[in-house]
């Protein structure tokens, strides 16, 4: 009983903003949207807003774009190596970048993979509008998805939180988490999902994984869609992301089972 | 027959969004759910208001999630730490409802340094630093506060 409490209370602490969960001002919010306003004022605010976002955004463009340094992968996966022998691999679109000159902190757009050298002096992190991720020593992900940030650790560990909190989450190896955009802290996930990473690891990692995941994963990382003439089988063992011409016969004397690709129906990457 | 609209938002709307935000983790997300819900209450009317009030949040949070493309995250609620069911984030978000509001009415300086400590995660030396006060008034004033609280 005591600790149900605790664990309310703590909960609410977390997360307790006076401005908001206000159920008077909430109703007179509900009560104003459904009392329409005149017109001629609504254009009126809409121009004063328009403008304002105008000038913010020109502003904001241009104070950016002097100080900035961009890494960006403009056609496929691009690895890059930093002065300090990070490696950076980014997924197609993505982008990171830093301030003035390079002093181990990289903002993110997009997803990417890292492969730090760790230095307990000089920490990596890497952030976003949301989220920042400290290394302690490691190989790992961070993905900015709609909505949320991902990270996923493949060897060593990350200190993951969110950008304007103290509070972190420590993910070792094989560890997920994801932080909704504007949450005050991520949340880990039961099971974590290692070959979200292959496109920069070129690696595939199963442990018992049951065949339809193991199906599901390779469709995503080659675009393709594959058929299994039974499903009741599951997977162990590493393997290298290779052409999927090579992997399938291995997966099928494995497994005793047959795969085939469905000519025609490619998946979306 | 039907309680009024405002008194509904009195009684339930702040243990709606703690409900919501079990599942949300994101406090803005969590009230733009319950506002939601508070006009489709409006516009139907129905006979049970708390239990419709509650579906209908749980519905949108779990339409949320699953819109968040989070084929690899779940849909259940979370406190802190674990997974939690459903029932027990509605029976939590009463208690919690109550907890704010008392967070609420904590003599202003109380509350700001508890909410330094335990929600920003600022140590003592730190928060006794930005206010100019000594230490052991930090420790003293986040202990009074955390024993009014749990009561």
């Amino acid at each position: 009983m005591k600790e149900n409490t605790d664990k309310e209370l703590d909960f609410v602490l977390r997360h307790y903003d006076e401005r908001r969960f206000d159920g008077r001002q909430a109703y007179e919010r509900f009560a104003r949207l459904h009392r329409p306003t005149s017109p001629r004022l609504r254009w009126h605010l809409w121009a004063v807003a328009a403008s304002l976002v105008v000038l913010l955004a020109s502003g904001a463009y241009w104070w950016f774009a002097l100080r900035l340094t961009t890494l960006t992968a403009h056609g496929g996966v691009t690895t890059y190596l930093l002065a300090d022998g990070t490696k950076v691999v980014l997924s197609p679109g993505a982008t990171v970048s830093w301030k003035g000159t390079y002093r181990r902190h990289l903002q993110l757009a997009g997803r990417a993979y890292f492969e730090v050298i760790h230095d307990n002096s000089n920490p990596f992190s890497v952030s976003n509008a949301y989220s920042r991720v400290t290394d302690l020593g490691t190989r790992f992900m961070v993905a900015e998805e709609q909505g949320l940030t991902r990270v996923l650790v493949s060897e060593g560990s990350v200190a993951f939180g969110a950008a304007a909190k103290r509070q972190v989450v420590r993910l070792g190896e094989g560890m997920e988490a994801v932080l909704f955009n504007g949450a005050s802290w991520p949340r880990k996930l039961e099971k974590a999902h290692p070959n979200a990473m292959s496109w920069a690891t070129r690696r595939f990692h199963f442990d018992h994984t049951p065949l339809s995941e193991v199906l599901s994963d390779l469709e995503h990382h080659y675009g393709v869609r594959l058929r299994a003439d039974r499903l009741d089988k599951s997977l162990t063992g590493d393997f290298n992301a290779d052409s999927l011409t090579t992997l399938l016969p291995v997966i099928e004397k494995a497994l005793g089972v047959r795969l085939v690709e469905e000519v025609g129906a490619a998946k979306p990457r | 027959m039907q309680p009024d609209i405002k008194e509904l938002f009195a009684l339930y709307y702040r243990q709606l969004c703690l409900y919501a935000l079990h599942y949300v983790g994101t406090n803005e997300v969590a009230e733009d759910i319950v506002q939601e819900c508070f006009v489709t209450l409006w516009q139907k009317q129905p006979d049970y208001p708390k239990a419709f009030l509650y579906t209908s949040v749980r519905n949108r949070c779990v339409d949320y999630l699953r819109h968040a493309r989070l084929p690899m995250a779940d849909v259940a609620a979370h406190d802190l730490e674990n997974i939690i069911s459903d029932d027990e984030a509605r029976k939590r978000s009463e208690a919690e409802a109550r907890l704010w509001k008392a967070i609420d009415r904590l003599p202003e300086r109380q509350r700001q340094v508890l909410l330094m400590s335990k929600r920003d995660g600022m140590r003592y030396r730190e928060i006794a630093q930005e206010l100019g006060i000594s230490e052991r008034t930090v420790e003293h004033q986040v202990s009074a506060a955390m024993k009014k609280l749990r009561g």
